[in-house]
């Protein structure tokens, strides 16, 4: 059926279907104005709209058909020669059996694994055959053994292995009373096994006590290859099933690199074989999850470390002391070594691994050592950067509250007060640093979280009776939180903080309006607007009430409320506002002050909401102009103003400009920050979208990917600022008429968001648009217009209805609803986005340009012609 | 088996477009369905006409951990379950009509069906429907799977699919007229 017949006629059947029957025909035969072949298929659809209940109700008795085939127990069956005797296990697609071999005079007993029946997928039977091929290529003692395979009378493929009867390895050591020595030994046997394995480029990637059974008589038996992978460079294997299949294994003994979806190497059986020893000598998992969820899981196996195993074994009430000594030194090195959260800094081997227990058992040294102080210091540094900074920060706040107990003596309460709260201060402070030596944390690597965390409780629990100290340290910690983003806990805190203040009866209000500023700011950085604004004001009305006119916190206050009524598109009443600040400022200053230079910022975004880019651009400049004065150009807070001035100048679309600002700003951070910052990030991908605006693909491209590679890096698979990169590169490549390589990463960029920023974001409406819009330019037009929709719905809720974002994505809508030949709808939204855009975008911007040509299509396609011709007359295109 | 560790990341990845992750959930859910159906049956309830939605709402919880209780991912299951519930069932009535087809086709697929000839023949005859209309209009078979074959009530299958209720309950109307037609060609 070609697809714009089957438009039409759904069109005609859905407007004549709600008709009353007797009034049918006529109004068809009237609007479909001679074409008979029309009139005919749509009355043949009518008939057949009766008040039959075909498809009506959900298909019932699925019950029994469903359970019918959980009877397809084939003991008592042959597959080939065998006789299946007893089911031994199954899981989601296969199902173990044991079986004897009936022409056999010895009858020797074998187990059987077939593919379920109605599970026999390509993709099932595709991993089924590989698990085949890779136990042919195996031959080892510790390994159970492929001997047959074939397929089955009803076509289902199965194989025949050794039979194993034994139990998990765990189990064994549990009820059989083995010397240390005896389980290291047979853990080296296991090792055995899976270094064979990987000598035959095979991965196991599910090695866990019930896949290792120890027999009657102590052998240890590796089994079920049923996700291992080959490392073999077959080019077919090397991409198919590796991603998604690791997740199909339990969480207790999968690596750091399984449970992120990161490549899969022999160092993944090395981490699985070390849980397995962790287990065998304390008894216990290195990691215990209470819910397993995913974000559990992850947080746990790749950021905790566990406790090291002697400290496990002494945790167990019933454990010997004499184990944990036993443990304590090199084993506790040798397991931790196996579970290092790097790949590469674990065993290079499984043989490297069993080598060193080897070493072990025979009093010789072992490689395994703890990760040195300065490994675990520098690590600390470089992923607690905020830490660092926090603990720097503290610091100086105690020492200038020291400071203020001298300056204010003459009041002895207060001094008092302040001489506690600065030895709060500072026993806070000690704590903090002992917290951070790695050598008191049990190895647990100490996030900026878990510093501010463990003064936050203290502050909390110790100070209840000095409500004045313990708000002013709420307000700090409640700030340095919001600095990390860890904006629930701030919001508590500075909620508490201002609490207290208000309760206690001397409290200066000032510290009230301080505390009310504090937390409109983390609000406005939240997003909560409306409680943002209200708080401000409270706030300014007290400081307006109790300070001279000219103070430099009526500046702040008056800054901070008039940037809000920006975000809040309150336009008129933020600019007196923001001026007047920035008079403050001039007056008690002067011009050369970096206070200034955030007044001029704040104006340059009024500017640019306004839709003023060349005022913006000029304020922007000043500020640039002016920070390089006071700072110098080699400093790193330069970057900030190149770039507030270049994205004025893409604007304005002189993106010549924009791009040497971008350079400029580039190879600053590059030499500040080096090239693994965040930052520096920020700085390449901005160069990337100029160059995209002009139509560089090949370096725009190539810098995209340096961005996604390095957010993967400093963010991890989620962030919002990679999904942007993501989408960026997959616009990148829809312009350079890569579809087909554009929509999953579209696609791909619209799930992290929705993930990170929910549901009712602005950008997973962004998202959510740019995919509807490369549906469209595949002409896939159906699918386009529901996506359209939903990016509407989204941005009703998430930003201002005057936004460009909502009059670009009705464009594109009505775009859309001309190519769907619903040319009423379609005139409906082209029209407001085009008098959206003249409005905030002027008359000459590019998206308006789009929105005129979109209008022209429109009554061309209409058969309106002379509508058309107005948007014609535009100067543009004459 | 922790198999709740796998279902939701499997759902997102599917989500994304990535269809070897539909390969993995499929005989997870297959699996879990297969249960509760036994389960169901061995309770001896004279719950046979038990709705699809119910058995696929309880698959879900009992895959899905309690405090993931994400409606979206919950709406990509019901999209996973309700296809795979029309796969199985079709599967399942192919082996029985095998070399049967052709033959007279009645549309009382909604009694108790516990797959006679003539019911298997009727559902393999839906299915070829589906498969045709699908050629041209693949939202129409995703709300019939939604609704037939996964129980979803207009509301829900508007939901999952992100479209009005009105929009749904046309669509359908025309489906099911279009199948119909289809059906008894």
């Amino acid at each position: 059926m070609d697809i714009q017949r089957w438009q039409q006629i759904e069109e005609l059947f859905r407007t004549v279907v709600h008709r009353p029957a007797n009034e049918r025909e006529a109004h068809l035969t009237q609007v479909c104005r001679g074409d008979e072949e029309l009139r005919q298929e749509v009355l043949s659809l009518l008939a057949q709209d009766t008040a039959e209940d075909f498809l009506q109700e959900p298909i019932a008795g699925v019950v029994r058909s469903l359970a019918i085939d959980q009877k397809d127990d084939i003991t008592g069956q042959h597959a080939g020669p065998y006789l299946i005797t007893r089911l031994i296990g199954h899981g989601g697609m296969g199902a173990v059996y044991e079986a004897v071999r009936d022409d056999d005079q010895f009858r020797q007993q074998v187990a059987i694994k077939l593919i379920k029946r109605g599970m026999d997928t390509d993709f099932v039977r595709d991993r089924f055959l590989r698990e085949r091929q890779i136990l042919a290529s195996l031959d080892h003692p510790h390994i159970a053994r492929l001997f047959d395979g074939g397929t089955t009378a009803d076509g289902l493929p199965y194989f025949v292995m050794e039979l194993v009867t034994g139990e998990p390895i765990t189990t064994y050591c549990r009820r059989h009373p083995l010397s240390l020595n005896k389980k290291l030994q047979l853990f080296r046997d296991v090792c055995s096994a899976v270094q064979h394995a990987h000598q035959k480029l095979v991965v196991h990637r599910d090695l866990k006590p019930s896949n290792i059974l120890v027999t009657a008589e102590g052998t240890p038996k590796l089994l079920d290859f049923g996700i291992a992978k080959l490392l073999a460079p077959d080019p077919q294997e090397a991409n198919t099933a590796t991603e998604t299949s690791v997740r199909m294994m339990t969480p207790d003994y999968a690596s750091p690199e399984q449970v992120r979806g990161g490549t899969i190497t022999t160092a993944t059986d090395v981490y699985s074989l070390g849980v397995v020893l962790y287990e065998l000598l304390t008894a216990q998992r290195p990691f215990q999850f209470d819910t397993y969820s995913p974000a559990e899981i992850e947080h746990i196996i790749c950021h905790t470390e566990s406790p090291r195993p002697s400290d496990a074994a002494r945790q167990q009430t019933d454990a010997p002391t004499k184990l944990a000594r036993q443990l304590e030194g090199d084993l506790d090195n040798i397991v931790l070594m196996a579970l290092r959260k790097e790949p590469a800094r674990r065993y290079q081997s499984v043989e490297q691994f069993s080598e060193d227990i080897r070493r072990y058992l025979e009093g010789l040294p072992v490689l395994a050592r703890k990760d040195t102080f300065a490994y675990r210091a520098s690590k600390f540094a470089r992923r607690h950067k905020a830490g660092v900074a926090i603990l720097a920060l503290l610091l100086t706040l105690a020492v200038t509250m020291t400071f203020q107990t001298f300056r204010i003596s003459q009041e002895r309460d207060r001094a008092n007060q302040a001489a506690i709260t600065a030895e709060t201060m500072t026993q806070s402070l000690i704590s903090l640093f002992e917290f951070a030596d790695p050598g008191k944390t049990k190895g647990n690597a100490i996030t900026a979280k878990e510093l501010l965390d463990q003064s936050a409780e203290r502050v909390v629990r110790d100070l209840k009776d000095q409500p004045m100290v313990q708000a002013r340290l709420m307000d700090t910690l409640g700030g340095l939180y919001q600095r990390i983003g860890v904006y629930d806990r701030a919001q508590t805190l500075l909620e508490s903080a201002l609490n207290l203040r208000r309760q206690t009866s001397n409290t200066d209000p000032l510290d009230v309006a301080a505390s009310l500023n504090h937390l409109a700011e983390l609000l406005k950085q939240r997003g909560d607007f409306a409680s943002s604004e209200r708080i401000h004001r409270e706030s300014l009305e007290i400081r307006a009430k109790l300070l001279p006119a000219d103070h430099l916190d009526m500046a702040t206050s008056l800054n901070d409320l008039g940037t809000l009524l920006v975000d809040r598109n309150n336009l008129g009443e933020a600019e007196p506002m923001l001026l007047r600040s920035l008079e403050i400022r001039r007056k008690l200053l002067g011009e050369e002050h970096l206070e200034i230079v955030k007044s001029l910022t704040s104006l340059g975004r009024l500017n640019s909401e306004k839709g003023e880019f060349a005022d913006a651009a000029k304020l922007y400049r000043q500020s640039l102009d002016l920070r390089r004065k006071l700072v110098g150009s080699e400093h790193p807070d330069m970057a900030i103003s190149q770039n507030n001035l270049a994205a004025m100048l893409e604007e304005l679309q002189d993106y010549d400009g924009a791009e040497v600002l971008y350079r400029e700003a580039l190879a600053l951070r590059h030499k500040a920050l080096g090239e693994e910052h965040p930052d520096y990030a920020v700085s390449l991908a901005n160069l990337a979208s100029v160059l995209q605006y002009k139509r560089q693909f090949e370096e725009s491209e190539q810098l995209y990917r340096q961005v996604i590679a390095l957010r993967r890096k400093l963010y991890g698979e989620s962030h919002p600022r990679l999904a942007t990169s993501i989408n960026n590169l997959g616009i990148l490549l829809s312009e350079k008429g890569d579809f087909d390589g554009a929509i999953p990463l579209l696609r791909q960029s619209l799930a992290m968001r929705r993930e990170v920023l929910g549901e009712n974001h602005p950008e997973v409406g962004t998202s959510t648009h740019n995919l509807a819009l490369l549906l469209y330019e595949k002409n896939q037009f159906e699918e386009a217009e529901p996506l359209f929709r939903q990016a509407l719905a989204i941005y009703a809720k998430s930003i201002k209805p005057d936004h460009w974002l909502v009059h670009r994505c009705r464009r594109n809508l009505g775009a859309c609803l001309i190519k769907l030949k619903r040319f009423d709808e379609a005139e409906e939204h082209l029209l407001a986005a085009h008098s959206g855009l003249q409005q905030t975008r002027g008359e000459q911007h590019e998206l308006t340009r789009k929105a005129v040509s979109r209008l022209i299509e429109l009554y061309e396609a209409w058969g309106k012609p002379a509508q058309a011709q107005p948007y014609r007359a535009r100067p543009q295109y004459q | 088996m922790q198999q709740h560790l796998e279902i939701t990341p499997l759902l997102m990845s599917w989500q994304q477009g990535d269809e070897k992750a539909l390969a993995e959930l499929l005989p997870v859910v297959y699996q879990e369905l297969r249960k509760i159906a036994d389960s169901y049956l061995r309770r001896e309830r004279s719950d046979h006409t038990l709705q699809p939605t119910a058995l696929i709402n309880e698959a879900y919880l009992r895959l899905v951990k309690q405090d993931f209780p994400e409606w979206q991912s919950r709406r990509h299951f019901f999209g996973v379950a309700a296809q795979l519930m029309r796969q199985i069932l079709v599967e399942h009535a192919r082996a029985r009509s095998a070399g049967k087809r052709g033959e007279g086709r009645k549309f009382s697929l909604d009694e108790a069906l516990t797959f006679s000839d003539e019911k298997a023949a009727e559902l393999v005859a839906l299915d070829d429907a589906l498969i045709a209309l699908a050629k041209f209009d693949e939202r129409k078979v995703r709300i019939i799977e939604l609704r037939y074959f996964g129980g979803l009530s207009l509301e829900e299958t508007a939901e999952a699919l992100g479209l009005s209720i009105t929009t749904i309950s046309d669509e359908q109307r025309l489906a099911r007229a279009w199948l119909r037609r289809e059906m008894e060609n």
